[in-house]
């Protein structure tokens, strides 16, 4: 299993395809259909926690983009 | 502030709007991608639980429940791949949906609708195991609406078919009309006790017999059986009775009892319909009003 930084670095790429690369996932098992399911289970629970990470960087970042406009916003009611 | 230089601008607003961005279009991909697995592992899930169930053989009310599982378990999986559009193109998704599933599903539908109509025109299990018809009427309903209106249009049918063959038989010795008829009332009992049946069975705030009418133009099933059988049985009587002769002759002269028979048997059929139906079935032999006011 390629390290975290990887795994999440892909969902950065501007062409990686979801569908794509959950029909290589599953295709590449050799339909051996437990196994099938303890990857998929253990990538989906990986997704949820990159989800919560990203979700908690995205709302820094709004954050940061905020904070700049309050002085200027200041600036036009003096 | 109006010379706010380029570097802090760029530092503060474009840099963290374009990093925002990023995050944005990676947890949509995160998203998508979550969302296609689980569709996934629904369908293997669902897949399994229909290759699990036993298979359908026997003609017994467990086996027509187990069919009823069956068919909703294939409802499911049609519901799961349809949510989806990207589901069917996975290539292992696609590979069992046709391997697994479709032949699954066929084998099923052909032992739900056998047994459906079996059913159907088995006079003894309809009044006596009602539960065989719900069961499998709404199996065949949840597998294939198409195929629950035609099995119960061919059961008609063949009803109709097989109540004529034996009226059609006594028009040339007409006293053995009226025991034809006690059969036919009896065939026309059975059909009642099938409407009930499949009124009972609730689908999509309707019932299997409603939704069964909504593509008929009758308003019940004894309507739509006493119409074939009048309609059939009038076509026969009426080429006997034209040709005259002998066999003309006798129509003429039973004229009264072929009536009285008819109203006999029929008088006791229960229904809100019988009085219709009485009225449909005598059509069949007006011609002999005609004959007796000239």
């Amino acid at each position: 299993m390629a390290s975290n930084d990887d795994m999440l670095k892909m969902f950065f790429d501007e062409d990686f395809i979801p569908q794509a690369f959950v029909d290589v996932l599953l295709s590449s098992q050799n339909t051996q259909l437990n196994e099938l399911r303890v990857v998929s289970s253990s990538l989906l629970s990986k997704l949820d926690y990159y989800t919560g990470r990203l979700t908690q960087e995205l709302e820094v970042s709004i954050e940061n983009l905020q904070k700049p406009a309050e002085p200027l916003a200041y600036l036009s009611t003096a | 502030y109006l010379d706010m230089s380029y570097d802090r601008l760029n530092d503060e607003i474009i840099k963290p709007y374009e990093h925002a961005l990023r995050v944005q279009s990676a947890l949509s991909k995160i998203h998508q991608t979550s969302s296609i697995l689980r569709d996934a592992l629904i369908f293997l899930h669902l897949m399994r639980q229909i290759t699990d169930a036993s298979p359908l053989v026997e003609n017994d009310f467990s086996t027509f429940q187990n069919a009823l599982k069956l068919a909703s378990l294939h409802s499911q999986i049609q519901k799961n791949l349809s949510g989806n559009a990207n589901l069917r193109s996975l290539r292992l998704i696609k590979k069992y949906d046709a391997e697994v599933i479709s032949v699954n599903r066929q084998q099923t539908l052909r032992y739900i609708s056998d047994a459906f109509t079996k059913e159907c025109l088995n006079n003894y299990r309809i009044k006596n195991n009602p539960e065989n018809i719900e069961v499998l009427g709404n199996a065949l309903f949840t597998l294939s609406q198409r195929d629950y209106i035609s099995s119960l249009d061919r059961a008609i049918i063949s009803k109709a078919l097989s109540t004529n063959q034996v009226l059609g038989k006594t028009i040339t010795s007409i006293r053995s009309f009226s025991t034809a008829m006690e059969d036919a009332s009896k065939n026309g009992e059975c059909i009642l006790h099938l409407e009930e049946s499949l009124r009972r069975v609730p689908v999509k705030n309707s019932n299997l017999m409603q939704l069964y009418l909504s593509h008929k133009k009758e308003s019940s099933l004894t309507e739509i059986f006493w119409s074939r059988v009048s309609r059939s049985f009038k076509k026969d009587f009426e080429i006997s009775f034209n040709r005259g002769g002998p066999v003309g002759k006798s129509l003429l002269n039973n004229a009264q009892q072929i009536t009285n028979d008819i109203k006999k048997n029929m008088a006791n059929l229960g229904g809100d319909d019988n009085g219709n139906n009485l009225r449909i079935m005598l059509q069949a032999v007006s011609i002999l009003d005609r004959q007796n006011r000239n």
